[in-house]
């Protein structure tokens, strides 16, 4: 099983998709891609596709660029992006005690109406630009998956680092925040997904069970 | 990966050791050797010399022999050895080819190799044992452990000196990469104290110089410190020392073949670059809102203590009109003769008079001080010369 020659494969099949992820940020695949080494897999709710991040470490991530004294990764407006991504955690949270990956998905009226009232007064008409503007730049950055045209959005692959104290601060973070309307979908939630019983869905439903042992699961789909 | 980044700075380390040490029989600067592996050929040029015995080498035969080295390498070399007299014709003779080689570089190459290793502070161990010995030397008289105190004296200045100068002036970088002179200094410092004990027991007339050999080590100790305390204050809370200066690591990713660069990230895994919203920067983000978000701040108001105060100039016309109505005395006009007489002296007078005028002169107030031709000269009143005039109310 693991002869020399598997083991260099292995190898150079790490270090493409390790490639991939450095240059481009965390990566959707499909379910049935085999595991890689230290990307940990975030699979999207309705199990059609997996989100591949890359682990650090504890203590190997951004702190350390403070630590020697050099500058983060720019972002415009950092402390604007900041709070929106705040704001959409406190609305595509909604199950608190779990993990924050996948949670639900928040509407562009939620995120509208817990800014106003995190500002303490109306909404004014300069805040949907700054809205808009932060949740594409938090798209861009994988930190937010936002469907502009449907004005929808979910919680981006990246989340699935916070660590169980980030996320306990996150929680503090959201009981701050004011509660927000429930959702209004223009879609139908991609928690029920669809019914048909097609033939497809057996061997795609069985990756997703197994998504935690993909070795075995490549035996599973090549049956 | 044969070239690291670590491997070229022990390079340039070892090569600034060995500058160090020729500094003093370089004819002019810039004429010192730049690569480290020209002592690796030199001493292959020596090693065959050896091998070859006692019929010496031809420049051909040497090169054959060093053929793990390019030829015109080994032809250089050999051109500069034989310029210093580091290999000479076997006889002095035109047209000889063969040649012979002195044993003298060789001891110099080995004494640069061990010096290459600690940066001269393992010969600084076995100088001061030497020195323990020439001078617990029966034979040893006061005038060699004067020198030899003196000799310990001016190392450890030069060495303290270096470092006191690095802490102050240099980059964290350049005090990392000389850090060497700091490293075994406490065996030193011992080593060092031990000789000066033996000279101080044998002939305690020489305390003067012991003195200045104490006071050398101490400064030497006292750099050691600064300059740890300084590695350890950068290190931040990583403590790691190893820690390379960002801009190493910059310079280093800009200039770097792919290969070299492949080679080093090989094995590490790093995410893309992206901006980074940890879970604390969201808080802090949010709090900012919320406070420019709150209400705006009232401007800060005098608290209302009675009715307002009225402003300087009510003030300043009631004043006025006081003034007025108290020289008026009910009266609807008066006489500025009066006025003038009923002060007493000038300096009242006038202050008087220039009231009467303000009080002409203010809008509001109805008065009016109208000047006539007449003057009244009386010498025995406090104001001897008075224009006449009238002070009196406007009827509106």
């Amino acid at each position: 099983m693991s002869t020399p020659s598997d083991a260099v494969e292995r190898r150079l099949y790490n270090a493409l998709w390790w490639a991939k992820v450095q240059s481009a940020g965390p990566l959707e695949v499909a379910p049935d891609t085999p595991a890689v080494a230290r990307l940990t897999r975030a699979a999207s709710p309705d199990g059609s596709t997996v989100w591949l991040v890359p682990t650090l470490p504890s203590g190997a991530g951004d702190t350390v660029l403070e630590e020697l004294g050099a500058p983060p990764v720019a972002v415009e407006q950092p402390n604007e992006t900041a709070r929106v991504l705040a704001i959409c955690v406190a609305c595509c949270w909604t199950d608190r005690s779990g993990p924050a990956w996948p949670g639900s998905t928040g509407t562009l009226a939620q995120i509208r109406s817990v800014y106003a009232g995190m500002r303490g007064r109306p909404e004014q008409s300069s805040d949907l630009t700054l809205i808009i503007g932060s949740l594409r730049r938090l798209h861009a950055t994988h930190w937010l998956l936002w469907d502009e045209k449907a004005g929808e959005v979910r919680l981006g692959p990246r989340v699935i680092t916070w660590t169980p104290a980030d996320q306990a601060t996150l929680r503090d973070l959201c009981r701050h925040l004011p509660d927000p309307p429930p959702a209004v979908l223009t879609t139908p939630p991609v928690a029920e997904p669809d019914p048909d019983p097609l033939p497809t869905t057996e061997p795609e439903s069985a990756p997703l069970v197994t998504a935690t042992t993909p070795k075995r699961r490549t035996g599973v789909t090549d049956e | 990966m044969d070239a690291t980044l670590l491997d070229a700075e022990a390079e340039a380390a070892v090569l600034r050791v060995y500058r160090q040490v020729f500094a003093v029989l370089a004819r002019e600067a810039g004429a010192m050797i730049v690569d480290p592996e020209l002592l690796d050929v030199d001493q292959a040029i020596l090693d065959a010399f050896a091998e070859a015995g006692s019929d010496g080498l031809t420049v051909e035969q040497a090169t054959l022999a060093c053929r793990a080295y390019p030829h015109d390498l080994i032809v250089r070399r050999f051109e500069v050895l034989r310029q210093y007299g580091a290999i000479t014709k076997l006889v002095d003779r035109p047209n000889e080819m063969r040649h012979r080689a002195a044993f003298a570089p060789y001891v110099m190459l080995m004494f640069l190799r061990r010096m290459s290793v600690q940066g001269g502070q393992a010969e600084l161990h076995q100088l001061l044992t030497l020195e323990a010995h020439s001078v617990s030397d029966p034979g040893a008289t006061e005038d060699d452990g004067l020198a030899s105190i003196e000799r310990l004296t001016k190392v450890f200045r030069l060495l303290g000196n270096e470092l006191a100068i690095l802490v102050a002036t240099s980059t964290t970088a350049q005090l990392r990469e000389n850090a060497q002179l700091a490293w075994g200094n406490e065996r030193l410092i011992e080593q060092a104290e031990k000789v000066h004990r033996i000279v101080l027991d044998r002939w305690p007339p020489l305390h003067r110089a012991c003195t200045s050999l104490r006071m050398a080590l101490a400064a030497y100790a006292d750099a050691v410190q600064l300059a740890a305390g300084r590695l350890v204050e950068r290190a931040g809370t990583t403590r790691a020392l190893g820690l390379l200066p960002i801009e190493t690591w910059l310079t280093f990713a800009r200039s770097s073949e792919p290969e070299v660069l492949a080679g080093v990230l090989d094995g590490l895994l790093f995410d893309a670059a992206a901006p980074d919203f940890s879970p604390q920067t969201l808080v802090e983000a949010v709090e900012t809102g919320r406070r420019t978000g709150t209400a705006r701040m009232a401007p800060p108001r005098p608290t209302s203590e009675s009715e307002a105060p009225e402003s300087a100039a009510a003030t300043d016309r009631e004043d006025l009109r006081a003034e007025a109505e108290r020289v008026l005395a009910g009266r609807s006009s008066v006489d500025v003769v009066e006025v003038v007489d009923e002060a007493g002296d000038w300096i009242t007078a006038r202050r008087v008079l220039a009231e009467l005028t303000a009080a002409h002169l203010h809008d509001e107030l109805d008065y009016e001080l109208v000047w006539s031709d007449g003057m009244r000269i009386d010498p025995t009143a406090g104001t001897p010369w008075a224009t006449e005039g009238v002070f009196r109310r406007v009827p509106r």
